[in-house]
């Protein structure tokens, strides 16, 4: 039942991600970025659909080129998802300690490259 | 598990111009992982990378999720619980009210908290410290 609630919120979630890219392609439906609307400057986010867009495409060079660290991150972001999701599908028991260390690390990395995107030209 | 002052939120909120949110939603994402017995979401701290990543859109789902989880919780607990309070708090989200979702979200947390001290509730984790804008101890 469990595996079942994980799979329906992948699907639903793969879906609304397809969805949302297609609106973009076909309708020019954009999500604005209030942080660079106010400041000017990229936030870590800026470049995600655009960087979608070049993988489902499979031209891997653009989508590196549309937001870098994201592309390096999203590997290991979406392995700790899935590998949280099939221990507690195996194991059915998910409350486990909560380490501050790997977010602390990628806030660190990502407010390190964020404030590189801006400044570095 | 403790209670929060609310007000005493919204002013540090206010004050900290959203720096105790953040801390705000790391501790209600983990204690709502508490209420519930099991991990509904991403934990406290991966909530606030995600939050970020996406400049805020992680946290309309985090709203939703949060309303489920509550929801379950509550009804673990055979409390009355209303089914619709998921969207009203990714609704909320989505106008720019996300306070009030985040206000709606600890009241709930505050009645399971109060709840579980009624029942006496076996686990060691509950307490009903109502003096502070709930400074935990772990």
């Amino acid at each position: 039942m469990r595996g079942r609630q994980i799979v329906k919120r992948y699907l639903t979630i793969g879906l609304l991600l397809l969805g949302y890219l297609l609106l973009h392609l076909y309708a020019g439906v954009d999500v604005p970025c209030p942080f660079k609307s106010i400041t000017g400057f990229y936030c870590p986010g800026c470049g995600l659909t655009t960087m979608c867009l070049f993988l489902l495409a499979l031209d891997i060079p653009a989508a590196f080129a549309a937001n870098p660290p994201l592309f390096i991150a999203l590997p290991f972001l979406l392995g700790h998802i899935i590998r949280q999701d099939w221990r507690e599908m195996k194991s059915g028991a998910s409350l486990t300690a909560n380490s501050a260390k790997m977010p602390v690390f990628w806030l660190l990395y990502f407010i390190i490259f964020t404030i590189a995107r801006n400044f570095a030209g | 598990m403790k209670k929060r002052n609310i007000l005493l939120c919204i002013v540090l909120c206010i004050f900290t111009l959203g720096i105790y949110g953040i801390y705000w939603l790391y501790k209600v994402t983990n204690e709502t992982h508490l209420a519930v017995g099991r991990r509904t979401s991403a934990s406290g701290g991966m909530a606030i990378l995600y939050t970020f990543i996406t400049c805020g859109i992680y946290g309309l789902y985090w709203y939703y999720r949060m309303g489920e989880s509550l929801l379950e919780a509550k009804e673990q607990r055979q409390m009355p619980g209303d089914k619709n309070m998921a969207l009203v708090y990714l609704i909320l989200g989505l106008f720019g009210l996300g306070l009030i979702s985040n206000v709606l979200i600890q009241m709930t947390l505050n009645d399971i908290v109060d709840f579980d001290a009624a029942q006496a509730a076996p686990s060691s984790l509950v307490s009903t410290d109502t003096d502070s804008a709930g400074q935990d101890q772990d």
